[in-house]
């Protein structure tokens, strides 16, 4: 790693950065609403539905929860240095065909391949969006279609690719798995947020993260390298969408060119109610956790509630309103304080 | 400063709890699981299914994928429907290799499965509701012998392989021509063509190869939807049979340009799917299979059939 003599003296300050980038008490509410809308819908649904609030239940939600946190905290990374990835629903879709494929031919070892295709094309995002100065909008829907093309393509007849015998079982065991009633899933996921909490927080790069978020001028002028630092943003997102993959494999037991469609917005949302601002400069995985949280215990409350499917996507809509609409009152009520 | 806060959460918690009914008392509770309920079908199946429900006084709770691809959806939906604890689920599978696992877990923790149409791929079903898709292909044979009369040179238009239903109606379309109509012949049959473009190609070099080419066989209406404008604008007076009904297919059979088409009771399959999955939840016997027969659009009864046991009213919303 390269340290300029500029770029270590703001390492050596942080609180210089910090105060810049609002990062005081009041600065963190922001990230309080994930937890707090969380809350409520737990709480609205455990009251109407006996079966809602048990602690079985608070198990299925983790279980399923997976998926969206772990895009979702991809998405801050990329967001939090000001673009955005609309790819990740796709690049998932591929990483399950082609991890399905090598596992049926090299067993459980092709597992990695999850990860590797997410890297790939987070690099290509990254290198269109830094280098070549591509908007993100555009750069990331080009590697949608390509990865979606791919995904299609690669998948014999453009069906799902069916994961064989022995990895199937392993993989769906493992979905089904827990310790101390705590599903191995959950944990998987919460271990994606304590390292991406460790790179922001504990690193220098995190810092630089944070610093090409709030002003790339700036930045840039301390010496930090602002274009590899932005690669390696949208390279992480890619790599948490290879790693939602493996949660597929985990539930579906298959390789699926076709899932994904609109989890790219849905991840958006779990990173802007979890605090993010699409203009960059924010990011708390904490925050982020809970939004998918929030969001997974809405769907799960409005399956249980046996309303019209139609009706429950406007609840859902709307409870996704109602999460920004409490960001911006709670900014209110704390900053007048 | 707080109670400000405070009192937009209860706000919100307030406006979740008012957008929910409260549960109902009802002994059985059925879990309903579809793809998309924004395809025609699964909106007729699902019309069937609520009805049945309500004349059983049964509890009935539906999930919808959204989208005939979000297989780990619907396998997340089912896993909440488990946690739900309902008595019995009726599952139409948007992959059915995908949720068979699923399935066999619900069924191994005492929930009977009912399979809808494409079920989830397990032996282990309570029940298998579903149009009998062979009838559909033996109706179009019976339109197509009488439409020429007993004799000429017929091609198929199949289908892709492996699906299982588009194989049955072609195998109940070629069985009834040769027991019926022996002096009709298939000179050809293709099993790639899916979509109108396609079938319009394959049509055209069907009219080339054999300029004698009496009737073309389609397993969906889409196909004919393509041929029969093609083979009307290059002037060949070709015979066109399929099945299913949507609102242009309707147009068609109305001004003659089809013969005929047969047509799956889908509402009747969701009533039938709702019988079976109160029987399987009582722990009564149900049926291995219910194969609802098809029935048969054409020019004469199309202005007076009665379809309300295909496809749900106009003003029906799941």
């Amino acid at each position: 790693m390269d340290t300029t003599v500029a770029d270590s003296v703001a390492l050596r300050r942080p609180c210089a950065v910090r105060s810049r980038l609002r990062f005081g008490v009041l600065g963190q509410v922001r990230y309080t609403i994930g937890v707090a809308t969380a809350l409520i819908a737990a709480a609205a649904f455990a009251a109407t539905f006996a079966d809602f609030g048990t602690f079985e239940n608070a198990a299925n939600v983790l279980s399923l929860f997976g998926p969206l946190a772990v895009l979702s905290v991809g998405q801050m990374i990329v967001v939090l240095v000001r673009g955005f990835d609309l790819s990740v629903g796709a690049v998932f879709a591929l990483a399950t065909v082609i991890t399905a494929e090598a596992m049926n031919t090299a067993g459980l070892v092709g597992l990695a391949a999850a990860p590797l295709v997410g890297i790939v094309f987070g690099l290509l995002n990254g290198v269109l969006v830094s280098y070549f100065r591509v908007q993100p909008v555009i750069a990331t829907l080009g590697s949608l279609l390509l990865a979606r093309g791919a995904a299609l393509l690669a998948a014999p007849n453009g069906q799902a690719v069916i994961l064989g015998g022995d990895a199937q079982m392993v993989l769906l065991n493992l979905q089904l798995a827990n310790i101390a009633g705590v599903p191995v899933t959950a944990i998987f996921t919460l271990i994606v947020f304590l390292v991406v909490a460790f790179v922001l927080y504990a690193t220098a790069f995190g810092r630089r993260l944070f610093m090409v978020g709030g002003d790339p001028r700036s930045a840039a002028l301390v010496g930090v390298r602002v274009h590899a630092v932005t690669v390696a943003a949208y390279t992480l997102c890619g790599f948490c969408a290879g790693l939602t993959a493996i949660l597929i494999l985990m539930r579906t037991g298959m390789g699926l060119p076709t899932e994904g469609v609109g989890m790219e917005v849905q991840s958006l949302a779990g990173a802007v109610i979890g605090g993010s601002q699409l203009s960059g400069g924010y990011a708390n995985p904490f925050g982020v956790f809970f939004a998918a949280l929030f969001i997974q215990t809405t769907q799960s409350g409005l399956n249980f509630s046996g309303i019209s499917p139609y009706a429950a996507e406007m609840v859902m809509g709307c409870s996704i309103l109602l999460a920004g609409l409490l960001d911006r009152v709670s900014q209110r009520i704390f900053r007048t304080a | 400063m707080l109670c400000k806060a405070l009192k937009y959460a209860a706000l919100a918690a307030g406006a979740l709890c008012l957008s929910l009914p409260a549960a109902q008392a009802a002994d059985v509770t059925v879990g309903f699981s579809v793809p998309s309920l924004s395809t025609a079908f699964w909106t007729s199946a699902a019309y069937g299914v609520e009805k049945e429900a309500e004349k059983a006084g049964v509890k009935l709770v539906k999930v919808d994928a959204g989208n005939d691809n979000n297989v780990s959806q619907q396998i997340g939906q089912i896993q909440d429907l488990m946690q739900r604890h309902v008595n019995v689920l009726i599952i139409g599978a948007a992959n059915d290799d995908a949720l068979k696992p699923i399935a066999e877990r619900a069924i191994a923790s005492g929930i009977p499965v009912i399979g809808f149409s494409t079920p989830p791929n397990t032996d282990k079903l309570a029940s298998y509701i579903g149009a009998d898709h062979y009838d559909m292909g033996r109706l179009q044979a019976e339109c197509m012998g009488k439409a020429l009369g007993g004799k000429g040179k017929v091609a198929m238009m199949s289908f892709i392989t492996g699906q299982i239903w588009a194989d049955l109606r072609a195998k109940g379309f070629k069985e009834t021509l040769a027991k019926e109509f022996p002096d009709i012949a298939i000179v050809a049959e293709n099993r790639l063509a899916t979509t109108r473009a396609e079938s319009i190609t394959v049509a055209e070099d069907w009219v080339q190869r054999f300029p004698d080419l009496a009737g073309i066989y389609t397993t969906v209406d889409d196909m004919a939807g393509g041929v029969v404008p093609a083979l009307k604008a290059a002037k060949k007076s070709v015979v066109v049979t399929t099945s299913n009904l949507s609102p242009s297919t309707q147009k068609m059979v109305h001004d003659g340009d089809l013969p005929c088409s047969s047509i799956q009771k889908i509402v009747e399959q969701g009533r039938n799917a709702l019988q079976q999955a109160v029987l399987a939840a009582r722990k009564e016997p149900t049926a291995k299979a219910v194969l609802l027969p098809a029935l048969m659009v054409t020019k004469d009864n199309i202005d007076t059939i009665d379809l309300s046991s295909v496809s749900a009213p106009a003003d029906y919303r799941p």
